[in-house]
């Protein structure tokens, strides 16, 4: 399932934004920030732009909720390619590698297969900024498993666009960072 | 030149009076952050955008509260886009009586609805003319060789 973004003029976007969240839409000149919280919807047109040109890989094997983040994805403006196996991801990547931004993938910490699957991406694919989605908030703690496969972020479920609408910045950010943070702290 | 000062004063004056008056408040200048090379349009047309949309969700919001049955879900959804476009382009007073009008929707209170309805069409006219006036002034003064500062 591939889904392309159109080509839409920045007040549209605002404006469906706007009326989407049924608040003020705070306008961010500096870049923005990556925030969790989703009580503001920053816009600039630097992260629309980007936006627009992001491909996201999705994995969830929950076929409802993937259907749900990728919907929400596609209101971002990005290019989704939803799976729902650790085997698709990689024939995905295998066929469009380099031309994947992002692997979002939903996980559980409690299943192993999911880990080593995780590894063997993280090391294949090294361009490729991951980041997992939690369903559950004691699963952060076993976050450090993922940092150690060199996963770059977090996500908690549900999901909210604000914080997808900053996934582009991941985009050429090099490895290790938080593990690394994390390790020495 | 004495056409380009004198529509310049005018334009200023105008969009002085738009902010004194309530009209309008700080976002709308923050709208014109969003606009550059590859979006030199961007307030004129958010604001277009806006006016169409409103239009629409007031036909939608009297069509809704004419009904014998209110669907007051419905209603409520309607004001919740229009709290969203007003207050996103700095339209404040319009988006100001989107609040009270969506307490309304959830008391079920159709009185008070209708009440909201007429204050909400009226504001929303009355910013909708001046705006108008405010981009008119605009061509006028970039057809007479001006330009126009951003505030």
């Amino acid at each position: 399932m591939s889904y392309l973004c159109r080509k839409t003029s920045l007040s549209l976007v605002f404006l469906q934004i706007a009326m989407d969240k049924g608040k003020q839409i705070i306008i961010n000149n500096n870049g923005g920030h990556a925030s969790r919280s989703c009580n503001n919807s920053t816009m600039t047109s630097d992260a629309f732009n980007n936006q627009s040109k992001l491909k996201i890989l999705l994995c969830d094997s929950d076929p409802e909720s993937c259907d749900e983040i990728s919907t929400l994805l596609t209101k971002c403006r990005y290019q989704v390619i939803s799976v729902n196996s650790f085997v698709e991801v990689v024939d995905t990547l295998d066929a469009e590698g380099p031309h994947i931004d992002i692997l979002l993938v939903s996980v559980d910490p409690h299943i192993d297969k999911g880990m080593k699957m995780l590894k063997y991406i993280s090391e294949e694919f090294q361009h490729i900024p991951v980041i997992i989605i939690l369903s559950r908030q004691d699963h952060v703690s076993l976050m450090y498993k993922y940092l150690n496969l060199g996963v770059a972020d977090y996500l908690m479920k549900p999901l909210c666009t604000d914080e997808l609408s900053n996934l582009w910045k991941h985009k050429g950010r090099s490895r290790n960072i938080i593990g690394i943070t994390l390790m020495h702290s | 030149m004495d056409v380009v000062v004198q529509l310049q004063r005018q334009l200023t004056d105008h969009t002085a009076s738009l902010f004194h008056e309530g009209f309008l408040n700080e976002q709308f200048n923050q709208l014109q952050q969003l606009q550059d090379e590859s979006n030199p349009d961007f307030v004129v047309e958010v604001v277009s955008l806006f006016f169409e949309d409103s239009d629409r969700l007031l036909n939608e919001l009297a069509k809704a509260l004419e009904q014998q049955a209110v669907d007051y879900k419905k209603v409520d959804a309607h004001v919740h886009q229009l709290k969203g476009s007003s207050s996103s382009i700095g339209a404040q007073r319009v988006q100001a009586v989107c609040i009270p009008f969506r307490n309304f929707c959830e008391e079920q209170n159709i009185e008070g609805c209708l009440k909201c309805l007429q204050q909400v069409k009226h504001e929303y006219s009355l910013v909708k003319n001046k705006l108008e006036t405010l981009f008119k002034l605009e061509q006028q003064l970039i057809a007479a060789g001006g330009s126009f500062p951003t505030l």
